[in-house]
């Protein structure tokens, strides 16, 4: 439904509607802030205590996952909130380094993997950059990636690529994971749209991840294609305009 | 006898400055504190810290206001300062590290890593005497005039050449990844991107270099760069 043909009244309701709600989200994680802080803070304490049993040892380490996880949520909640609001300003681009950027999430993405030894393979045009919001592109990039992880079983291999083609920037991250049928594909990037609930709360996902990766990706000018089939993997696109290239120096 | 160092939380809310006087509390740190600028300046006038912790949110005068006075008072410019941000905060950040905050940590934190900074920080008053000379080794900054000597040689660098090799001095022995250079050295310029860390430490180092002092600048791959004060 277009939002020209609506009655300008309605439109305006809308946009304020919208505006509280973003508001009553960001007013919300900002406030929960504080009691992180002070768990975070002294669950870190408690645990470098030398004297602890091996019980309470454990008690205080899934605590601390636990206000990790609620950390993650509110700093995507955050996130998400401040790209939907557009006020991000775009004096804060710059041309980013994409090849070092993505040599830091590849390494990541293996201390994620850990005991699932998956074969993360990175082949980048080093001379490729980009113009854009460095901390957005390492959401973006970290998100994708950290998902072929979370959904490939273990021993599986992610191949990550960044090159040119068509005058264009290509970034895509193919997977031998468990893939995503058809009718899920185009609800991806739903706030908290799950495939399969049990299986992504386990991986720890906030479910927020790809909602942020679709904002991103508007604000770069850029689009998302997925290809995927269940049990075969998974093929995640973004594709930048020429005029987000940049040269290296 | 050394003289304690002195630390001053101030921060509004109880829970987060009793964490940190608890985390604080086994490193040997005389801590005062204040729950809002009011009460910081008291304290002050009590006993003048060595570092503050300020916190960003405060519900009288606004963190970066206070910082400001510090800053603009001759008692008080040399206290060193790190900011409590929250996340949403990047330009307040920026904004408070061009005003002349040493550094920042965002909550939530690891209480380890805060003292690790604290302990960076303060390390950097054992180099910078009262004149403003800072010396490591033969290496003198003059930050009266912002000239550098090595072994009476004056070495002419550039405005940013200077500003960088001055955060490294006053920052040693930590990594600091090149957002965080970039933050720390070139605040709010455009046209700039983490090529011109390592372009500005290659330049640097060059100059460095004839009198072996570059190797002073560390690389640390994947990390970033870190300022040894004491290379082997």
């Amino acid at each position: 439904m277009k939002k020209t043909t609506l009655p300008k009244k309605i439109v305006t309701h809308i946009q304020h509607l919208e505006r509280i709600r973003q508001d009553f989200v960001a007013n919300v994680s900002h406030e929960l802030r504080t009691p992180l802080t002070v768990m975070h803070g002294y669950l870190e304490l408690l645990l470098d205590e030398s004297k602890l049993n091996n019980a309470h040892k454990n008690i205080f380490l899934q605590m601390q996952q636990q206000t990790l996880r609620m950390e993650n949520l509110v700093e995507n909640l955050l996130l998400l909130s401040r790209l939907e609001s557009d006020e991000l300003e775009a004096k804060t681009e710059r041309s980013v380094d994409i090849v070092e950027l993505l040599s830091l999430i590849t390494q990541e993405a293996k201390t994620l993997s850990g005991a699932g030894k998956h074969k993360i393979i990175l082949s980048a045009d080093v001379k490729l950059n980009l113009m854009g919001h460095p901390e957005e592109l390492r959401s973006l990039f970290s998100n994708i990636i950290f998902n072929a992880v979370k959904y490939t079983p273990a021993s599986g291999e992610i191949n990550i690529r960044w090159f040119k083609k068509n005058n264009q920037a290509y970034f895509s991250v193919e997977d031998t994971g468990i893939g995503i049928a058809d009718e899920h594909i185009p609800r991806l990037t739903e706030r908290f749209y799950r495939v399969d609930p049990a299986r992504s709360r386990d991986s720890g996902g906030t479910g927020l991840g790809l909602a942020i990766v679709k904002h991103i990706l508007i604000r770069h000018n850029a689009k998302l294609k997925v290809q995927s089939e269940p049990n075969k993997g998974s093929i995640f696109t973004c594709i930048f305009p020429n005029k987000r290239k940049a040269a290296k120096k | 006898m050394k003289p304690v160092t002195s630390i001053l939380i101030v921060e509004d809310e109880t829970p987060i400055r009793d964490m940190i006087k608890f985390a604080l509390s086994s490193t040997g740190f005389e801590i005062a504190e204040a729950k809002d600028v009011k009460e910081a300046q008291k304290e002050i006038a009590k006993k003048t810290p060595d570092l503050i912790l300020l916190d960003w949110m405060l519900p009288d005068i606004s963190g970066i206001d206070f910082l400001k006075q510090l800053k603009q008072q001759d008692n008080t410019k040399q206290i060193r300062i790190i900011m409590l941000t929250a996340r949403a905060e990047e330009d307040n950040k920026i904004k408070g590290l061009e005003i002349g905050a040493d550094d920042y940590i965002t909550k939530p934190f690891s209480p380890r890593e805060l003292i690790t900074r604290i302990k960076t920080i303060l390390r950097r008053g054992e180099l910078v005497a009262p004149d403003g000379i800072i010396k490591i080794d033969q290496l003198i900054l003059n930050t009266q005039n912002y000239s550098c000597k090595i072994a009476n040689n004056l070495i002419d660098l550039s405005k940013i050449e200077y500003k960088l090799l001055y955060f490294f001095v006053t920052h040693p022995n930590k990594v600091y990844s090149r957002e965080q250079l970039l933050n720390h050295v070139w605040s709010n310029e455009q046209d700039i991107s983490d090529r011109t860390v390592d372009v500005q430490i290659r330049r640097l180092r060059g100059q460095l270099q004839p009198y072996g002092y570059d190797k002073y600048i560390k690389t640390v791959h994947g990390h970033g760069y870190q300022f040894n004060s004491n290379p082997e």
